[in-house]
C-alpha cells in the first residue's frame, strides 16, 4: 500500500511540475506520427564567471579560501582545528575521535563482554508436495485404428469429481480397500483389515509405537521433542 | 553413529529448497497488462509502438517516439468466481485496486540525420495481479484432505525412516502438514494384522460409505511489479531496435482455510471436524531482458518481433500453518500451529525460479501516418505470442547442492515438463480516431497451458475503451472483461484419483490512463 501511495505522490508531483509545449496547437499522437520535438529558445547565461563581479569584490569566504591555500596559518580560521594534528606534542582528546586513548600508556583497556545469544534455528523446510501425486496415471487400453485389432496402452490422469461415480477406478479401489466396520482409532487397533498402502515402520528401539508417549529416539535435527497431548 | 546418520538425513532433507509445480504457472500464465489504450486493443503491442507499454512488450516500439510523455495508469479490478466442486455450485467476489503501466518516455532526434532518433523510457507496471478469492464447498464421499498428510508421513517414513518422534520435534522436517496432523491426532498409526498403517480420522467416515463436507477458502493478494528501463533506436523510420532491462518484484501472499466435517449424526465414528489454515508469503526480486525489432517496409505497415528472456528470480517463502481437530470416540479437541515445529517462528525457505521465455510475432496497419492529427484515422494490430510454460525451472540457491537436492529438483522440473506445455496466445485490437476522440476494441485469447487437464482451460479477454487527446494531455478509459476457465485442486494424492473444482472466473478491470506530453 505504501508503494502505491508513493507512486501516486510521485506521479502527482511530476504532473504538477510539468509544463507542456502542446497547450496550443495539435497534440501529437506517437502511434500514428511523432513530430520532432519543438525546440524552446534558450536564454544564454554565463554561470561560471560573472563579469560584473570582480573576485576581489567577492565575499570574505573567497579570500579565506585563497589564503588558506597559500598560507596554512589561515587555516586556523576554520572550524576544525586540524592544524594541531600536525603537532608532535598533540594529545588527542578532541571529541572528533578517540584514537588518542589507545596511545596513553596509563590507559587500561577493559573489554566489554556481551553474553552470546544463540538464535533459534530457522526451519527451512520448503512448501513441498508429493510429486508422485502429479503422476497418478491410469493405464487405459484403447483400440489403435492404424493397427487393426491390436491395442495400445495409454496413460490418462486419474480424476474423481463426482460423488456418484462408483464405477470409476478410484472408487473401485477404495471399495476394495474398505475395511470392516469394526474401527478403533488408536495404535493398538488390530481389528481393522484395511489394506491401506500407507504403511508405517516404527523405529527399532520403539516397537510399541505409542503415539501418546513419545519415545526417546527423537530427532537430532537440533530441536527438542514435542510431546503430543494425551488422548482420552 | 545412528544419531549422526539421522542428523545427516534430517539436515539433507531440511536443506532442500523446492516448491510446487503450480508456482511455475503463477508467475507466467497471466494476461498482458499495460496502459488503458493498450489494454483496450487487447494489449497487442508487438509491432504498433508509440505507447509506453512497448517497454514491456516490444521495446522497439519506443523508437516511434520523438516527443516525450509522462503516463499514470490506476485501475480497479472486480473478481466474480463461479466454482463447481463435486456438483455443488459456489460463487464469490473480490475487488482490488490495481495499476497498469506508468512512467516516462523521452524521444529525441539526432543532430545529423533527420529520420534517426532514439528514445528512452523508465516505467513501472503491475504485470500480474494475484488479488483473488476462490471459495467453494461440497460433499465428498471419495477422499479426505487429511489423506495428503497421511501420505506425506508414510512416504517420509518409508524413504527417510522418520518416526512419529522425529516429526514431532521443535525443528521438524515435516512441520506444516504431518506434524500438526500427528499432534492433533488428525492422522495416526493403526495396526492391521500386525502391520502399522497411517490413517486419517476422516477416512473412517469414507470407509463407512458416508460423505465429508469440505469447505475451501483461498484468498490471495499481491502481484508482480516490474520496474523497467527501455531504450530504442529508430533508423530512418524503417528499422526500429529496442531493448528493455526489467526488474520484477514479487510480493505474493496466500491464505488457505480448509474445513472438513462429518455429515452424519453418528457421534461414535471417531471424527467430527478439523480446520486447517495455511498462510504463506513469497517475496523476491528477479531480472529479465526484452529484445525487439520492428520493420516498417512501407508506409502504414509495421512488422514486429520480440523475445522475452526467462526471468531469473530469487524468492523466499515464509509460512505458518495451524490445525484444529475435533475427534469422537473418544471425544477430544486438539489444536496447534506449525510454529511449534519450526522453533517458535515462521518457517523460511529460499530458492530460485526461472520463468519461461516468450516470443511475439506481430503486424500492424496504421491508416494515415501523417503529422496532421485531424487526418489520422485508425489502426489495427495483432500479436501471436508463444510461451514455453514447460520451461519453468526451480533450483536451489545453495552453493553446493547435495545429491538429494539435485534429485528432488530434477524430479520437480520433470513434473513441470510433464504437467505443462508451450502454447500460443493471440491478441488483436484496433482504434478509430475522430480528431481528438478515439474509440477502441480488443480481443485476447490465452490457450491451455496444461498438458493433461480434465477440462478445457483458457483465458479470453474482451476489451473496449475511449480516449481523449488534446492540449498536451491525454486521457484513456478502458474496460476489460476477462473470462478464465481453470481448475483448482484442494489437495493431491498419489494413490487416489485427484478431486478438483472447476473455476469460471469473470474479472472486470476498469483502467484509466492520464498522460502528459512534453
Amino acid at each position: 500500500m505504501n508503494a502505491k501511495i508513493l507512486l501516486i505522490a510521485i506521479s502527482a508531483a511530476a504532473f504538477s511540475s510539468c509544463s507542456t509545449a502542446y497547450k496550443s496547437g495539435q497534440t501529437p499522437d506517437d502511434v500514428y506520427y511523432s513530430p520532432v520535438r519543438p525546440v524552446e529558445e534558450r536564454t544564454e547565461t554565463k554561470t561560471r564567471y560573472r563579469e560584473d563581479v570582480r573576485p576581489d569584490q567577492a565575499s570574505s569566504d573567497y579570500y579565506r579560501m585563497r589564503m588558506t591555500i597559500r598560507d596554512r596559518r589561515w587555516r586556523d580560521f576554520d572550524d576544525y582545528d586540524y592544524s594541531y594534528n600536525n603537532s608532535p606534542y598533540y594529545y588527542c582528546t578532541s571529541y572528533h575521535n578517540n584514537y588518542g586513548y589507545y596511545y596513553n600508556p596509563y590507559y587500561y583497556f577493559q573489554p566489554v563482554y556481551y553474553p552470546k545469544v544463540t538464535p533459534a534455528p530457522i526451519n527451512t523446510t520448503p512448501r513441498m508436495v508429493n510429486l508422485n501425486s502429479y503422476r497418478n496415471y491410469n493405464n487405459a487400453v484403447v483400440n489403435n485404428p492404424k493397427m487393426g485389432n491390436s491395442s495400445n496402452n495409454i496413460s490418462t490422469r486419474q480424476y474423481n469429481n463426482s460423488n456418484n461415480g462408483n464405477s470409476r477406478v478410484g472408487n473401485v479401489l477404495r471399495q476394495a480397500l474398505t475395511p470392516s466396520n469394526n474401527y478403533n482409532y488408536n495404535n493398538n487397533n488390530s481389528n481393522s483389515n484395511n489394506n491401506n498402502t500407507r504403511t508405517y515402520t516404527p523405529p527399532a528401539t520403539n516397537s510399541s509405537n505409542s503415539s501418546s508417549t513419545p519415545s526417546s529416539s527423537g530427532s537430532s535435527s537440533g530441536g527438542t521433542p514435542v510431546a503430543r497431548p494425551g488422548r482420552g | 553413529m545412528k544419531k549422526y546418520l539421522l542428523f545427516l538425513t534430517l539436515f539433507i532433507s531440511t536443506a532442500i529448497v523446492a516448491q510446487v509445480p503450480e508456482d511455475a504457472l503463477r508467475y507466467s500464465f497471466y494476461p498482458q497488462n499495460g496502459t488503458a489504450r493498450n489494454m483496450a486493443i487487447g494489449s497487442a503491442m508487438g509491432s504498433l509502438g508509440g505507447d509506453l507499454n512497448a517497454t514491456f512488450v516490444n521495446p522497439a516500439g519506443l523508437g516511434f517516439y520523438k516527443t516525450g510523455e509522462i503516463v499514470f495508469t490506476p485501475g480497479l479490478m472486480m473478481n466474480n468466481n463461479k466454482v463447481n466442486f463435486r456438483e455443488s455450485a459456489n460463487e464469490n467476489k473480490k475487488n482490488a485496486f490495481a495499476f497498469g503501466t506508468s512512467g516516462i518516455v523521452w524521444g529525441f532526434g539526432t543532430r545529423y540525420k533527420k529520420n534517426v532518433s532514439n528514445a528512452i523510457s523508465l516505467a513501472v507496471n503491475q504485470t500480474a495481479n494475484f488479488n483473488n478469492q476462490v471459495r467453494y464447498k461440497g460433499l465428498n464421499n471419495y477422499s479426505s484432505f487429511s489423506e495428503q498428510f497421511a501420505e506425506e508421513f508414510a512416504k517420509a517414513n518409508t524413504r527417510y525412516g522418520y518416526s512419529i518422534d522425529d516429526v514431532l520435534n521443535s525443528n521438524s522436517p515435516l512441520p506444516y502438514g504431518s506434524a500438526p496432523a500427528l499432534y492433533t491426532y488428525l492422522i495416526d498409526t493403526i495396526s492391521v494384522n500386525g502391520v502399522y498403517q497411517v490413517k486419517g480420522a476422516p477416512e473412517y467416515i469414507l470407509d463407512a460409505k458416508q460423505a465429508l463436507r469440505q469447505e475451501m477458502n483461498r484468498t490471495t493478494k499481491g502481484g508482480i511489479t516490474e520496474i523497467a528501463i527501455g531504450f530504442a533506436h529508430n533508423n530512418d523510420d524503417k528499422w526500429f531496435f529496442g531493448a528493455t532491462l526489467g526488474i520484477p518484484i514479487v510480493n505474493y501472499s496466500s491464505n488457505t482455510n480448509f474445513v472438513e466435517s462429518d455429515t452424519s449424526n453418528n457421534t461414535s465414528n471417531h471424527f467430527k471436524q478439523f480446520e486447517y489454515n495455511d498462510d504463506f508469503t513469497t517475496r523476491g526480486v528477479g531480472l529479465n531482458a526484452k529484445l525487439g525489432v520492428i520493420y516498417r517496409p512501407k508506409e502504414y505497415i509495421r512488422l514486429g518481433l520480440a523475445v522475452h528472456t526467462p526471468t531469473f528470480m530469487g524468492l523466499t517463502d515464509t509460512r505458518t500453518t495451524s490445525l484444529s481437530t475435533q475427534l469422537e470416540n473418544p471425544i477430544g479437541s486438539f489444536n496447534t500451529t506449525s510454529k511449534t515445529f519450526t522453533s517458535g517462528q515462521p518457517g523460511k525457505s529460499s530458492y530460485t525460479q526461472t520463468t519461461p521465455f516468450k516470443a511475439i510475432l506481430s503486424a500492424s496497419y496504421v491508416f494515415r501516418e501523417i503529422s496532421n492529427v485531424k487526418k489520422q484515422r485508425a489502426f489495427i494490430t495483432a500479436d501471436v505470442e508463444y510461451v514455453g510454460y514447460r520451461g519453468s525451472r526451480f533450483n536451489s540457491d545453495n552453493e553446493a547442492p547435495t545429491e538429494n537436492e539435485k534429485a528432488y529438483y530434477k524430479q520437480l522440473n520433470e513434473v513441470v515438463k510433464e504437467e505443462y506445455k508451450g502454447n500460443f496466445n493471440f491478441r488483436v485490437g484496433g482504434e478509430l480516431k475522430f480528431n481528438i476522440i478515439m474509440a477502441r476494441l480488443g480481443f485476447a485469447y490465452y490457450t491451455n497451458p496444461y498438458k493433461n487437464a480434465p477440462e478445457k482451460i483458457n483465458k479470453m479477454l474482451l476489451s473496449g475503451g475511449l480516449g481523449y487527446r488534446n492540449k498536451g494531455i491525454f486521457i484513456d478509459l478502458t474496460y476489460v472483461h476477462n473470462m478464465t476457465k481453470d481448475i483448482d485442486l484442494p489437495y493431491r494424492l498419489e494413490d487416489r484419483a485427484n478431486t478438483y473444482a472447476s473455476v469460471k472466473q469473470q474479472r472486470g478491470n476498469v483502467v484509466a490512463t492520464v498522460g502528459f506530453k512534453f
